[in-house]
């Protein structure tokens, strides 16, 4: 292989570049020869295509013909739609177009060699869904053998590659048109250590363009012009709203490429497009609007706020803090606003470095690079070895080798495993430069270092003499070390990933991860489990592995949900796999963070190996605002209990990330807008997260002591000296997990509630009271008659007196409700117990998703 | 998750916790030449990661001067392990006699005095503080001693119930004197020295001592499994569990529980085969009753089923102690308790059967003594069939 080739497949610009062992070339577009090429595609009614530069300028007069920002969207169940070229386009097609684009940039040697390796980049915040859908993407575009890698990993790799003061800490900040990623890195000697990267899915500099539009350009609009008061809802509009986002981000980079505090944005920009800008009254709309420094930075904070906090989280996760890191590296083109990077070192307190790197199109240099390294001969485009062997078999001697390395000289060791000849003796010699490391003692451990001269193959002889200088035939005994700019040591996974399965049989839903975040890929392993449930031959049923990403685990359904691998009935020959037997789950998660699973099942001696389906999981946000709005909700109430409980400054920052699901209207359409809500709310439950973990303990104790209380105030006088003593040993119990901070806390819990209403199912006003909720709550069910019935029953069996007289009763006496004899109370409850029974409207939706199928040994 | 010494990434790069960055790199490139370069490139990955190093350094030998942790470590590496037994130590040797042996460390490549060494880890916590001294552990911490008890139990040459239990009964008291706080200051001082950042956050050492709590439970487990008969398994379980109930304290050493927790599920099957055979028991004596079976022939049938209770129940027992201990309900006892309360019921109200009714009462409320919600309710239901008992003489006289 001698052809690598990198692609940053980026939201707002793409770049491609190629690296031939020795130096890496950017390719430039075919007309423009520009370095980047813009992620937009026009399509007329014809189905012909522009994309690019091209495209990109006349997307604001034609934006239903333009499809743009699609890797927003990719891993979604949605559609581009263009109306004006009547079409309906996937992102991943759009993708396609991009990839296409770029590869044809290459020279036709490269593009159809068989010896090309291609690594399209993905942000470091990309979900599994997003993964997949970008490799499907690069495998529909027809591009050759290709592999995923991290984006910061790519940006890395570059860097390492341009500068060569590299020993040292340094943070990778890479602020791009549509995302944001962060790594943390180490390096030593050429050697990166790659201890932890994040990200953040929706933001970038399309955002920023979305600020300004929204609260500068519009707002002068609306005061000047007849408009309507929401721009996006009527179609007529759709011009104005793409020439205001056009001129405002090219004012936006005319700012940050320039000292000037100030600049115009022209609407219609440049351009004599006048005569497509009229407000409702049919006037034309031509407006110079004045655009500072200073309010695009005030409306920018919160995002930037944003990365900054990303970034220190992802510091706390690799357990460094400014002080330990030198540097900061700027990749993206939003990080050319000089502010910005101001702002984000100061905030940081870590020093920017000015590099040589051009922000642009480091990450597809960095991923060119990082195609050298993938072994693209091998089936699963492993990466290539960085060690090596040759071997003499008969004296079971062995000469291992450094087979990669970024350093200047390589470490060559003698393992000697039988008997060597006294005496012998061996040299390495290298080909390139005839230098010779002259004769050495031939026995274990016997070390040598060598040379690199030249970036790239050195190559290398090994020689082994006998006592009397008569050499020993090594079958092979050519060394060949590969020199290469950089060497990223580690590349940490980028989310955790886990199997929900039960902590036991019968027990409780958990995590079980299959990797954590920042774990070094790639990541091989083996979970032992059991079947929680019986699949025979040839049935319909199946026995499924919910897949999540992310470490929310008391609340496993807030993770994503990458998908499930399913054995099913029809996959079995014979026979039948039985509760409790053994699924023994192989799994890897690759370096680009793809999951491969194989579940064996050694009692029906089956091997059961699929890729996931992930097609249940996706989201199409052109139509869930309303389940966007409603998870908004959910999360704001458990924000508001724990806020009762506790004071903590994260939980009010949770709030504010709900902001946007809560403006958000239930028929919103707009992707962008909608998935910018979803991702506050996923902010906000990590947020809410932290904020409980951090005071789990108080949080828990409350809880604890209103059982506790509770118990004293209504139950102890009727417990049993055994109930009592359990109670109070199951409260210390609950106390020492508390102390412990170990994860059976819920279970006690649940388990003193269970208690308390044993206690207090035996007292006849409980009984009663629960009849009468239960009857107040007539309109929740869904079997009426049934329920009617129930109710006259239960009325009948108490009978008006007694309903009377209990009444009558002060509430603090109704517990001594003592004149209702022991039968109709034991009746009563049977009817109690029945009404429970009776399913409720909006109760819970058993899916398929609610049953755990598999539990943990 | 805690981890063997001998798996520790400190062990697989030879590397110490006082290893600058740059150090360990050289070291995972030295060592990846001679052996697995995955393995060292793994740990390489940990021990230079700030966070993720915690877990190698808590599960490793904090306090003991580097020089010495390789001998300990050389000390496992030569013990006999389960599979080596061929030179079984005879007893622990005082002292003064190990004293000659002493001398061979490092090169000490003799089982025998490895294992011996490696025993003297369970003596009593005034006697090893004179034994660490004499081996130059001169601040061996309770962290450091319990991972140095998790390596031996695993390569124990011999698993009786006894020793298991002693190995068991020490590491949980080691366990309750682990204090995060110091171990935080300890790993923070070696970090000094390495110039990797200081450990901050206090809960980051104590989930990891959890972590090591979770991988001692395994150790636990491997020790009963190796026990060979289900018999004195749970002798073993029984003695670690008799010890922490003489304790004052309310509540048993989190160790105990876990050991308990641990056996629990190697007897899963077992109870829930007898749980079957109870089942099935009880169904015949049913049928037996309603054919009018002689007494004799019934007598011998409930005898069998109330043996199989008391099996079934000396499995259970160091369960229902547990369980008891912490205020939880064995639903299992709970279900026995009750299908054969419910025979002893139905003899007396179908049958007549007061005789077999007591009997089986009486065996249960023996049986279930220790969980009192069971026990109160069997001797009410014993009462009343006594005072119909009572009663019955009564009219006959």
């Amino acid at each position: 292989m001698s052809n690598f080739v990198g692609i940053d497949l980026g939201t707002t610009n793409s770049a491609i570049c190629s690296y031939d062992s020795m130096k890496i070339r950017i390719w430039k577009t075919k007309f423009e020869q520009n370095d980047v090429t813009p992620s937009v595609i026009y399509f007329d009614r014809r189905g012909r295509k522009q994309i690019g530069r091209s495209a990109y300028d006349i997307a604001p007069i034609y934006p239903n013909s333009c499809a743009m920002a699609f890797k927003r969207r990719m891993g979604e169940d949605t559609r581009i739609e263009l109306s004006s070229a009547n079409l309906l386009v996937t992102p991943e097609e759009c993708s396609v177009e991009i990839l296409k684009e770029l590869f044809s940039y290459l020279p036709e040697e490269i593009r159809k060699s068989s010896e090309t390796g291609t690594v399209v980049t993905v942000p470091a915040a990309f979900n599994q869904k997003a993964r997949n859908a970008t490799r499907q993407a690069a495998e529909m575009a027809g591009i050759g053998k290709v592999e995923l890698m991290q984006e910061p990993v790519a940006a890395v790799m570059s860097y390492m590659q341009r500068t060569s003061n590299t020993d040292g800490n340094f943070l990778v900040y890479d602020l791009g048109g549509g995302t944001f990623d962060v790594a943390i890195a180490q390096s030593t000697g050429g050697k990166v250590v790659l201890l932890a990267h994040g990200g953040i899915e929706v933001c970038g500099g399309r955002d920023f363009d979305r600020l300004i539009v929204n609260n500068i350009v519009l707002p002068l609009l609306h005061e000047k012009y007849d408009l309507p008061d929401d721009l996006r809802k009527d179609k007529i509009f759709e011009k104005l709203l793409g020439i205001a986002s056009y001129a405002a981000e090219r004012a936006k980079i005319e700012l940050s490429s320039t000292e000037e505090t100030e600049t115009i944005i022209e609407i219609p920009h440049r351009g004599d497009w006048s005569d497509h800008l009229q407000d409702l009254n049919g006037n034309e709309i031509f407006e110079e609007i004045p655009l500072q420094r200073e309010n695009i930075d005030k409306l920018i904070t919160e995002k930037i706020n944003d990365t900054i906090n990303c970034a220190r989280k992802t510091m706390e996760e690799c357990g460094v803090n400014s002080h330990d890191l030198d540097r900061i590296v700027w990749i993206g083109g939003p990080t050319h606003y000089k502010p910005l990077r101001d702002k984000v070192s100061s905030e940081l307190n870590i020093s920017g470095e000015i590099s040589n790197l051009n922000p642009m199109t480091a990450v597809a240099e960095g991923a060119s690079l990082f195609a050298e390294s993938i072994d693209w001969s091998s089936d699963d485009y492993k990466m290539k070895p960085t060690r090596g062997v040759i071997s003499h078999d008969e004296l079971a001697l062995s000469f291992n080798y450094t087979a990669r390395t970024s350093s200047d000289s390589s470490k060559i060791v003698v393992q000697v495993g039988g008997s060597v000849p006294p005496g012998a003796e061996f040299q390495v010699d290298s080909l390139d430069t005839g230098s010779t490391s002259g004769r050495i003692p031939l026995k274990n451990a016997a070390t040598v270092d060598v040379t690199l001269t030249k970036t790239g193959k050195n190559t290398f002889k090994v020689v082994a003499y006998d006592a009397v200088g008569e050499p020993i035939t090594i079958k092979q005994n050519e060394i060949i070390v590969t020199k290469t700019p950089a060497i990223v040591e580690t590349i940490p996974s980028s989310h955790s990933i886990a199997l929900e399965v039960l902590d036991k049989s019968g027990g409780r839903p958990i995590l079980a991860y299959l990797v954590r975040k920042n774990d070094p890929l790639p990541h091989k392993d083996i979970i032992a489990l059991k079947s929680n449930r019986k699949l025979e031959a040839g049935s319909d049923d199946s026995i499924k592995f919910f897949l999540w990403e992310g470490e929310f685990e008391d609340n496993i359904r807030a993770n994503e949900y990458i998908g499930d691998f399913k054995i099913v009935g029809a996959d079995l020959d014979y026979g039948a796999i039985s509760v409790g037997a053994d699924l023994i789950c192989n799994y890897e998660i690759k370096t680009s963070g793809e999951i491969r699973l194989k579940v064996d099942v050694p009692d029906i001696g089956g091997i059961f190996e699929e890729v996931y389906s992930a097609d249940e999981g996706k989201s199409d946000y052109t139509t869930n605002a309303g389940e966007v709005i409603e998870d908004g909700i959910i999360v704001r109430k458990s924000i508001e209990e724990i806020e009762k409980i506790v004071n903590e400054p994260k939980l009010d920052q949770a709030k504010r990330k709900l902001e946007a699901a809560n403006s958000l209207d239930s028929d919103e359409s707009d992707p962008e807008k909608v998935k910018e809500a979803k991702q506050g709310i996923t902010q906000a439950k990590e947020l809410l997260e932290e904020a409980s973990r951090k005071n789990r303990k108080k949080i828990r104790k409350t809880e604890l002591d209103t059982e506790l209380t509770f118990f004293d105030k209504h139950c102890r006088r009727h417990a049993k000296s055994a109930e009592e003593n359990a109670f109070d040993s199951l409260v210390e119990t609950a106390q020492r997990s508390i102390d412990n901070d170990d994860s059976n806390f819920d279970d006690y819990l649940n388990q003193l509630r269970a208690r308390i209403f044993e206690i207090l199912w035996r007292q006849p006003w409980f009984v009663i009271e629960n009849f009468k909720q239960l009857v107040s709550s007539s309109h929740s069910y869904t079997d009426k008659s049934h329920f009617e019935e129930l109710t006259m029953r239960g009325k009948q069996l108490l009978g008006s007196d007694i309903i009377r007289r209990y009444e009558e009763l002060p509430s603090g006496e109704k517990y001594q409700s003592a004149f209702i004899d022991d039968g109709t109370i034991e009746g009563l409850r049977d009817i109690v117990r029945d009404m429970m029974l009776i399913p409720r409207v909006g109760g819970s939706q058993t899916s398929a998703r609610d049953v755990v199928d598999v539990f943990k040994v | 998750m805690g981890m063997d010494l001998l798996q520790n990434p400190f062990y697989i790069l030879y590397a110490t916790q006082r290893d600058n960055r740059r150090r360990i790199m050289a070291l995972a490139e030295e060592r990846s030449l001679s052996s697995d370069a995955d393995k060292c490139m793994a740990a390489q990955a940990k021990l230079t990661n700030p966070r993720k190093r915690i877990s190698a350094e808590v599960a490793w030998l904090p306090g003991i001067v580097p020089e010495r942790v390789y001998d300990m470590l050389m000390l496992l590496e030569a013990s006999a392990g389960k599979h080596l037994a061929n030179d079984k130590p005879t007893a622990i040797a005082p002292i003064g006699l190990l004293s000659n042996s002493l001398s061979y460390l490092p090169n000490a490549r003799t089982y025998n005095v490895a294992d011996k060494i490696l025993d003297l880890l369970k003596l009593s916590e005034g006697d090893f503080t004179e034994i660490g001294a004499f081996l130059g552990i001169h601040a061996l911490t309770p962290l450091a001693r319990a991972n140095l008890l998790a390596a031996r139990m695993l390569r124990l040459p011999d698993y009786t119930h006894g020793v298991v239990a002693d190995w068991i009964r020490t590491i949980v008291q080691t366990f309750k004197n682990i204090n995060p706080s110091e171990v935080q200051a300890l790993l923070n001082t070696e970090r000094e020295a390495s110039g990797f950042p200081a450990i901050r956050e206090l809960s980051d050492i104590t989930s990891e001592i959890q972590n090591c709590r979770r991988y001692y439970q395994q150790i636990i487990k491997f020790a009963l499994d190796s026990i060979p008969s289900t018999k004195e398994r749970v002798k073993a379980v029984m003695t670690v569990v008799e010890s922490a109930t003489d304790s004052d304290t309310n509540h048993w050493p989190i160790l105990v529980e876990d050991t308990v927790d641990v056996y629990e599920k190697g007897a899963e099957a077992f109870l829930e085969t007898e749980v079957t055979n109870i089942e099935t028991q009880d169904k015949k004596i049913r049928i037996a009753a309603d054919e009018e079976v002689s007494d004799a022939a019934l007598t011998s049938m409930v005898d069998e089923l109330l043996q199989t209770v008391k099996d079934w129940d000396v499995i259970a027992q160091p369960i229902q102690l547990s369980m008891v201990k912490q205020g939880l309900r064995h639903n299992a006892s709970h279900d026995v308790a009750d299908r054969v309360r419910q025979l002893a019921i139905f003899l007396f109200n179908e049958y007549d059967k007061l005789y077999f009714s007591q009997k089986i009462l009486n065996v249960l409320r023996e049986v279930f003594t220790e969980i009192s919600e069971i026990a109160e309710r069997i001797t009410a239901d014993l009462e009343t069939l006594n005072r119909i008992a009572e009663r019955r003489e009564q009219q006959i006289f």
